[in-house]
């Protein structure tokens, strides 16, 4: 561990180099956030080798007393670490999706994403009850900006809604969080995490963050502010949106819910669960019926998110696990799968998903990638998809078996409505003249698109990498929530090991005997 | 070791069990699978070989067997309805009916509906003459006399 505070120079450079872009010309500004951008990805790189798996829970820590009470306390633990490298690592990537479709107003357009930046890892780093709280209101300013900005016909609309519903239940999180601090005399998140509220009173403290996480996750009904946002956003704006705003509810959930009201959080328990096989369910037939590709993919992450929340409220590990790598997950499929739309979105300027068809045809390295998206976002076995579903899954079973009947029908509709969508765009005849002669994939769309699709294969074929840096924290996690968490209907025990020598003997018997 | 013989023995036995079971199926279940497919075998001679016009005389003779077996015994359009549609009929409901139609209008569309209307009614109430306002004012400083005095003891 080194004395340099590598998370505020996180914090710091993009906010920097976000006041230069200001000041200079569009492609000056564009270059700035790019190389800022990489510059904070490799600095990233760099924190996650440096960072030590089953070291201290919270590394690269810093306090500086700002007057007041209010502290300039940041830290990470594996949880944080690893949305914080998601957030640098889609960073880049939204630069380079912006470098041609974005035309007005370039500099503050680079301004608002490198301010994005710069809150979104101090979310993730935060230590400070309060500075979480700035952070994480801080993010929707320039999110509102992007989206009312630079958004498509009824951008206006769409960014008040998008501003006023989250804001709303921020505003009761704000008032927990002063009731908390009242009590317990304390605004540091991790002495908040082993502080225990009485019962009664975690019931309401719960009950004013959920208001805040799930309008951000964000979970059935709560969720009708995502398919607006979405579908008016600039395609870089829905990739930060989808990749790493949502995983802010995720993340709060994990760093506040679970760890600071146990008891709250295994007595709504059922509630989470009604809500989130609603969400799968509901929110997969909607996507199944939408006409327009973006407005699906955000119905898709709705029903996603309904995994995430499954996962953390069965309280226990492989939930737990599950739930992140879902978070995770979610963040580069549904990042890439809003490029992938972004990418067709360029040169036909429609969303609408009966324009397109066959494009297989005349973009065949699009329809590849495309696929290799589609069949993560549908949970195929070797990618990001499949680990994260099927642990939180698993997780689930332990916790209850109607909620895992809920979740795996989702599954079934998460294949339907993904692979009606990737036959209609890009399967069929090629009935629209101009779809048929779009060219494929750029360098630049290849140098976006593709290292998302190798951190989608490496997630699914060895999640271990990922699975590694939080185990200690999801165990601790896991051990702060078990005291209160209720018995399963699923009474799984070790069974007898039957396939074993006797098993082969058998197998060998047989194939001799006849 | 002795636990190990044990339980080779075991698996000994039930191996000798399944392979007897195997053997001990009647004679005519383990030959059904031969006819079958000589069955097959004699209707494609017959259609393709020996009289080629015959498997049109049989679809003249039978031809709801003959579009049965041609659709698929129907088994798409038995899922599309069964499934397909229901899903997307669903869908519809949940999409236009839930989230426009409930969450959405009750919501926050509601919401701000509700402001533009009352927005509309209170600026009525600023019209500008200095003795509304007073009037207004009075009010006011009544019913907080009255709260002070009756209620507030």
């Amino acid at each position: 561990m080194t004395g340099l505070p590598v998370l505020s120079i996180l914090v710091a450079l993009p906010l920097i180099a976000g006041v230069i872009c200001l000041f200079v010309s569009a492609n000056a500004a564009r270059w700035i956030a790019l190389l800022t951008t990489l510059i904070a990805f490799a600095i990233g790189i760099w924190m996650w080798t440096a960072y030590v798996p089953g070291g201290p829970q919270w590394q690269f820590q810093e306090l500086v007393p700002l007057g007041g009470g209010f502290n300039w306390a940041l830290g990470i633990d594996g949880i944080a670490l690893l949305l914080t490298e998601l957030t640098l690592f889609l960073m880049p990537i939204c630069i380079g999706a912006s470098w041609r479709s974005i035309e007005r107003r370039v500099p503050e357009y680079m301004a608002a994403f490198l301010l994005m930046e710069a809150l979104m890892v101090g979310v993730f780093a935060a230590q400070d009850l309060f500075l979480f709280y700035v952070f994480f209101e801080g993010g929707l300013i320039p999110m509102y900006l992007i989206i009312g900005i630079w958004g498509g016909a009824d951008r206006i609309k769409a960014s008040y809604k998008f501003f006023l519903y989250t804001f709303l239940g921020s505003v009761l999180m704000l008032i927990a969080m002063i009731y908390m601090v009242a009590t317990s005399g304390t605004t540091s998140i991790p002495q908040l995490m082993a502080y225990d509220f009485p019962p009664e009173v975690q019931q309401w403290l719960w009950l004013a963050f959920l208001a805040s996480f799930a309008v951000k996750l964000p979970m059935w009904p709560v969720h009708t502010w995502l398919p607006d946002a979405h579908v008016q956003a600039p395609t870089a704006g829905s990739v930060i949106l989808a990749g790493v705003l949502l995983k802010m509810g995720g993340y709060g959930f994990v760093r506040f819910s679970l760890p600071m009201f146990p008891d709250a959080s295994a007595q709504f328990m059922p509630l989470m669960f009604v809500l989130s096989g609603i969400a799968v369910v509901y929110t997969s037939l909607v996507a199944l019926v939408q006409q327009d590709m973006k407005k699906l993919i955000a119905y898709s992450s709705v029903a996603h998110m309904g995994f995430v929340t499954f996962g953390l409220f069965a309280l226990n590990r492989q939930g737990i696990e599950g739930a992140l790598i879902v978070m995770l997950s979610h963040g580069l499929v549904s990042g890439a799968l809003f490029l992938v739309v972004g990418v067709i979105y360029d040169r036909m300027h429609t969303r609408e998903i009966a324009q397109y068809g066959g494009l297989s045809n005349n973009m065949p390295g699009y329809a590849l990638l495309f696929m290799l998206f589609t069949m993560a976002s549908v949970g195929l076995p070797g990618t990001s998809g499949f680990v994260g579903e099927f642990l939180s899954l698993v997780g689930t079973y332990h916790a209850s078996t109607w909620a895992a009947i809920a979740g795996t029908t989702g599954i079934i509709l998460g294949a339907a409505y993904m692979l009606y969508l990737y036959w209609r765009i890009a399967f069929g005849v090629q009935k629209n003249a101009d779809a048929a002669a779009m060219p494929d994939l750029s360098p630049r769309e290849w140098l976006m698109l593709g290292p998302i699709a190798a951190a989608v294969l490496w997630m699914g074929v060895y999640p271990e990498s990922f699975l590694a840096p939080m185990r200690a924290d999801i165990a601790a996690l896991n051990a702060r929530v078990a005291r209160a968490a209720p018995v399963g209907d699923a009474q799984l025990k070790v069974g007898e090991a039957f396939f074993d020598l006797h098993m082969l003997w058998m197998l060998l018997l047989y194939i001799n005997h006849s | 070791m002795a636990r190990i013989a044990v339980l080779f023995s075991a698996g000994l036995d039930s191996a000798v069990l399944l392979a007897h079971a195997a053997h001990e199926s009647p004679e005519w279940v383990k030959l059904t699978p031969t006819f079958v497919m000589l069955i097959g075998l004699w209707i494609a001679w017959n259609n393709y070989i020996r009289d080629p016009k015959a498997s049109a005389a049989f679809v003249a003779t039978f031809p709801g067997i003959y579009k049965f077996v041609a659709n698929k015994w129907y088994f798409d359009e038995l899922y599309d309805r069964v499934f397909v549609r229901p899903a997307l009929w669903f869908g519809r409901l949940f999409w236009k009916g839930g989230d426009e139609g409930t969450i959405d209008r009750f919501g926050p569309h509601g919401a701000a509906y509700a402001v533009g209307v009352g927005n509309r009614y209170t600026t009525r109430l600023q019209s500008g003459y200095l003795y509304s306002y007073a009037l207004v004012m009075l009010l006011g400083l009544i019913g907080a006399a009255t709260w002070a005095i009756w209620w507030a003891r």
